[in-house]
């Protein structure tokens, strides 16, 4: 067993190596003087006037982008088209009007330079925000809805096949076939094999380019019981969250700039808790996005393949027997009948039989006594 | 100017920054995964200052949560893949604390010891690691490590015997266990 001394020293020694960051934390409490730390604490339970200001500077400014993307995104295609076009060249108007003031350190925003104007603690140096990374870069904002993003479209498809006797198993081949050729893949497969009808169920995801094409390849399977294709145009909501996400994301930077310009701990602390809670939601939406790029991207067929039943047993037709035939089908089933009910009764007889021979026999043996005694 | 209750907490975060980083770091074995952990332990203290229990009572409590962090963290799976790329320090003749009055033959042993003892640390179950670590360096005693990992003080003891127990087996610690075992004979 190794000493405990020993391990103590050696592990002191192993970690007093540990060279420690020069933490915002610690150096920051370490140099802010005594009174300016007790009023930060003092207006930490109130926020304080500086982060409350910039707070809401970065709020209004968020929900000013978000309105106007908003805006944009329920605009009619030719006018959507028209703004994403001025968003993504570098017009002042366009990027003045979606891109977050401020997003830009030092740059043409209009809240930041006010902020700093008004920050008394706006330094530089080792920063939370610049140890993270991140302080936001003079990169434009992207435009909210892009040409190639204009159209989404979700589309969904049903077929109802239904194919020749005992093609089954071949037929749910085709499909995983056409699935595979038209660079998509099976996302659900059910099938059902009893002895009569075996049915099934398979669900498919093909590159939207491709969907009608596999419709149609589809439906040479079989017999066409119904069909049903749908298009769901989702590109407002596409648009929609894509500017909630990038105001979201200027709304983390605003908070970074912040958090690089607070120099107390109650500050940092009440920026990060802030930063949290967008993050989360940048996550959120992030999420969302992802899931409308996947129903986009791939349209979903669901095929359902059924087999006719099997065919129908031949009626058998009522048969009328002649006389002769009835009358020995009558006398068949009462000689059976009485042989039967001799069987049933020759239990009791038997039993009748031994009783009766019983008594014979006491009778046999009592009869001569019962004379000599009468004699 | 009279002190208040955050005035304290403040000041007693500030002191021991290090102390927190150093473990967070010998259970994390990454510099930055490290940091963010006491910065968020921190931040929850903060967040919660009001239920923290004044005097000896706080640095368990601050452990606990440390603690508690830097399993989260390991547990997170993105910074699991990233960990790798994290700055790792060793120890060597610029952070390695200076022995006074020793030769440098003899700097140089207990050097090389002391880094095998955090590679050995470093290959503990993370149970027995927080245990060893808030135990041997922390010095925190044994109820409040338990009072840090939330277990019986009994599970505690029984967790510095198991990893004790390991440390003697680990190859590169032979030369610590063999004075030992000879002063028992």
């Amino acid at each position: 067993m190794i000493d405990e001394e020993i391990l103590a020293r050696l592990l002191a020694e192993h970690a007093e190596g540990i060279p420690v960051p020069d933490s915002a934390i610690g150096s920051l409490l370490a140099a802010a003087p005594q009174a300016e730390r007790a009023s930060a604490f003092a207006r930490f339970s109130r926020p304080p006037p500086r982060v409350l200001a910039a707070a809401v500077t970065v709020v209004v400014v968020a929900a000013g982008v978000w309105v106007l993307s908003t805006r944009s995104g329920n605009q009619s295609p030719a006018t959507r088209k028209r703004a994403s076009a001025e968003q993504v060249t570098p017009s002042t108007t366009g990027a003045a009007a979606l891109a977050p003031p401020g997003a830009v350190p030092g740059g043409s925003g209009v809240g930041l330079p006010s902020f700093q104007q008004q920050n008394p603690f706006a330094t530089s140096g080792t920063t939370p925000a610049a140890r993270h990374g991140a302080v936001p870069t003079s990169t434009p904002l992207r435009g909210v809805a892009s040409p190639a993003d204009n159209s989404r479209i979700v589309r969904t498809g049903t077929l109802d096949l239904k194919i020749a006797r005992g093609s089954f198993g071949q037929t749910i081949g085709r499909i995983t076939t056409i699935a595979a050729a038209a660079g998509g893949f099976i996302a659900d497969e059910r099938t059902f094999e009893s002895a009569t009808t075996p049915t099934g169920s398979v669900t498919i995801r093909v590159p939207s380019a491709r969907f009608n094409t596999t419709v149609n390849k589809l439906r040479l399977l079989g017999k066409v019981v119904s069909a049903s294709t749908r298009g769901v145009d989702v590109t407002g909501q596409y648009t929609d969250l894509q500017a909630r996400l990038h105001a979201a994301t200027a709304t983390r930077d605003q908070y970074l700039v912040v958090l690089g310009h607070a120099v107390n701990i109650g500050d940092i602390l009440a920026v990060q808790d802030r930063i949290q809670a967008v993050q989360t939601t940048i996550d959120q939406l992030q999420g969302q996005i992802n899931e409308l790029d996947n129903q986009t991207t791939f349209g979903t067929i669901t095929i359902s393949v059924t087999e006719p039943g099997p065919k129908a047993k031949p009626r058998v037709r009522p048969h009328h027997p002649s006389g002769v035939s009835v009358a020995w089908g009558n006398a068949r089933t009462g000689f059976s009948r009485r042989v039967e009910g001799l069987i049933s009764h020759s239990g009791s007889a038997l039993v009748v039989l031994i009783v009766l021979l019983l008594l014979a026999g006491g009778l046999r043996l009592l009869a001569p006594r019962v004379r000599r005694l009468l004699v | 100017m009279r002190r208040t209750h955050e005035d304290d907490l403040a000041d007693w975060l500030a002191a021991g920054y290090a102390r927190a980083y150093r473990t967070a770091y010998l259970l994390m074995r990454d510099a930055r995964d490290a940091e963010e952990a006491v910065q968020e332990a921190y931040l929850r203290v903060w967040r919660f200052r009001a239920s923290l229990p004044d005097g000896v009572g706080r640095e368990p409590w601050l452990y606990r949560v440390l603690v508690n962090t830097c399993y989260s963290l390991l547990r997170r799976e993105v910074p699991r893949r990233e960990r790798n790329s994290g700055p790792q320090f060793e120890l060597d003749d610029a952070t390695a604390p200076e022995a006074v009055g020793e030769s440098p033959e003899a700097a140089a042993v207990a050097s090389e010891a002391a880094g095998a003892i955090g590679a050995a640390i470093a290959d503990l179950p993370e149970h027995l690691r927080a245990t060893v670590v808030l135990r041997y360096w922390t010095g925190l005693s044994e109820r409040e490590i338990a009072t840090a990992i939330a277990r019986r003080p009994g599970t505690v003891r029984s967790r510095l015997h198991e990893a004790r127990r390991r440390l003697a087996m680990d190859p590169r610690l032979a030369s610590l266990v063999a004075p030992v075992a000879e002063e028992v004979r």
